[in-house]
Formats: structure tokens, sequence, C-alpha cells
């Protein structure tokens, strides 16, 4: 099974969430095809994991680390700052939770609730959200 | 993020175009808030033109939701693409917020909501 990776770091800014994620859709539609809400999914969820590590982490810089298959999708949003498990805080929202929020606090639930598996490691410093998407072929 | 207006009747159509994500939310609130400013309280966003949003643009429009209405306005959201109609499915933001199919029926619900005095 033949696996692509692709991976890139950019400086902790919203603007360049949004060349990374022009840059990661395009991975998504060679790794999705005609699957588009898939890719969809996915693209929405890795643009929240960054403009949390951009929000929240306190890091100076962003890596994103993509690798695929022809049965998955995974990636790796890294970034440094204080350990924060996501997954953990995801857990705990539920539809009531959405219902009433206000502003903000969306962005978690919409990872867990658009990818197939969401996990997290603290390693060397770094917080580490891996998120996979799988494929329909 | 650029923005086209429109005026139907007494109802502004506010119709931007491109991203509403974390570095554009800024645009969508300071937009909402001129119209404000010179007293417009019925206020239809149409999102035909918006091909992607995050938890950051669906926050700002919860934000200029409450804005209007909380001024005694009416503020509904019309012609949804896919992936934002998602969004606001997900995140369960289509309960809280008017969403109509077009700019048409949105500006329909904005009418019916004023004549029965709910902002």
């Amino acid at each position: 099974m033949n696996e692509s990776m692709l991976a890139m770091e950019f400086e902790a800014h919203f603007r360049n969430v949004d060349m990374a994620r022009g840059a990661f859709q395009g991975i998504c539609a060679a790794c999705f095809g005609t699957d588009t809400e898939s890719a969809a999914d996915l693209t929405m969820a890795v643009n929240e994991a960054m403009n949390n590590a951009v929000e929240h982490a306190g890091s100076t810089t962003i890596k994103l680390e993509v690798a695929w298959d022809c049965k998955s999708l995974r990636v790796f949003v890294i970034s440094g700052g204080p350990r924060f498990d996501p997954v953990v805080a995801a857990a705990d929202l539920d539809d009531e939770d959405m219902l009433e929020r206000d502003e903000g606090g969306y962005g978690l639930y919409l990872i867990r609730e658009l990818v197939d598996r969401f996990e997290y490691e603290y390693r060397d410093l770094r917080n580490i959200w891996k998120l996979t998407k799988n494929t329909k072929l | 993020m650029e923005f086209k207006i429109e005026m139907a009747n007494d109802v502004v159509v506010l119709i931007p175009t491109g991203n509403l994500v974390a570095s554009e939310t800024e645009s969508l609130k300071s937009q909402v808030e001129k119209l404000m400013e010179k007293k417009f309280r019925l206020i239809l966003l149409d999102m035909s033109r918006i091909d992607f949003m995050d938890s950051s643009g669906l926050g700002s429009v919860i934000a200029v939701n409450k804005l209007v209405t909380g001024a005694g306005g009416v503020f509904a959201c019309a012609a949804l693409q896919e992936g934002v109609r998602k969004v606001f499915r997900v995140t369960r933001a289509d309960q809280k917020i008017t969403v109509a199919e077009t700019q048409s029926d949105g500006l329909m619900q904005i009418q019916e909501r004023l004549l029965h005095g709910k902002g």
C-alpha cells in the first residue's frame, strides 16, 4: 500500500491558517476524489485544529503533517505550549452544550463530529492532535 | 472579504464574498455595526457567496444575530452553501438563528417575524 506524506510548518497567524487550508484542500481532493463531503469534513476539522493552535497554544510556529493512502488520510497538527487534551474536552460536549453556547466554543465539537478518529498526545513539550478520516473506497 | 449591499423594501440584504473564517470575522461584525449606526434594524445575511465558514465565522454570525435582535431588529441568514449549512446543523446554530433556503424566502421570513412582533 503506497503512502504519501507532506509536511508544512508556518508561523502561528490566522492568515497562514488560510493558506495551509488551501494546500490541504488540494491533498483532500487527491485523496477523497469524488467524496467531496469527507474532504470538506476533514478540511473543516483540520482548520479548527490549526485555529486552536494559533489562538491557544502560545506557540510561534505550527506544524502540519499529512499522510494518506487508499484507506485513510491522517493529519497531525503539532504546536508548542502547555498541555491541553482536546479529546477529553470534546468528549464532555453534547447537543445541549451546543444549544447553550453563545459566540464561541464550537471548534472542538466540530472536530469530534466530522472525523473518524480524534487522538491526542503530548510529547517533547508539544501538543500533537491526530485527526483521521477514512476513505469510502 | 467584500460586501455587497442591496435594499429590499426596509430590509438590508448583506452579501459577503469569500471565506468567513478566523482571519475575517471582524469585517462582518463591523459591517453590521455600521448598518446599525445608520438605524437599519432588518438585516438578511445572504451567504450564497461564502465558500467556507469555520467556527470563528459562525461565532461572528451568532454575534451579529445577537446585536441586531438585541436592538429590537430582525436578523436571518439565507442561501447557505452545503458546507456552511453543515456547520450550522452540526453545532445546532440553525436552532438559534433563522435560516432560509433562498434570499427571497429569507425576506419573506423577516417580514413574517416583523408582523408577528418577533425579534
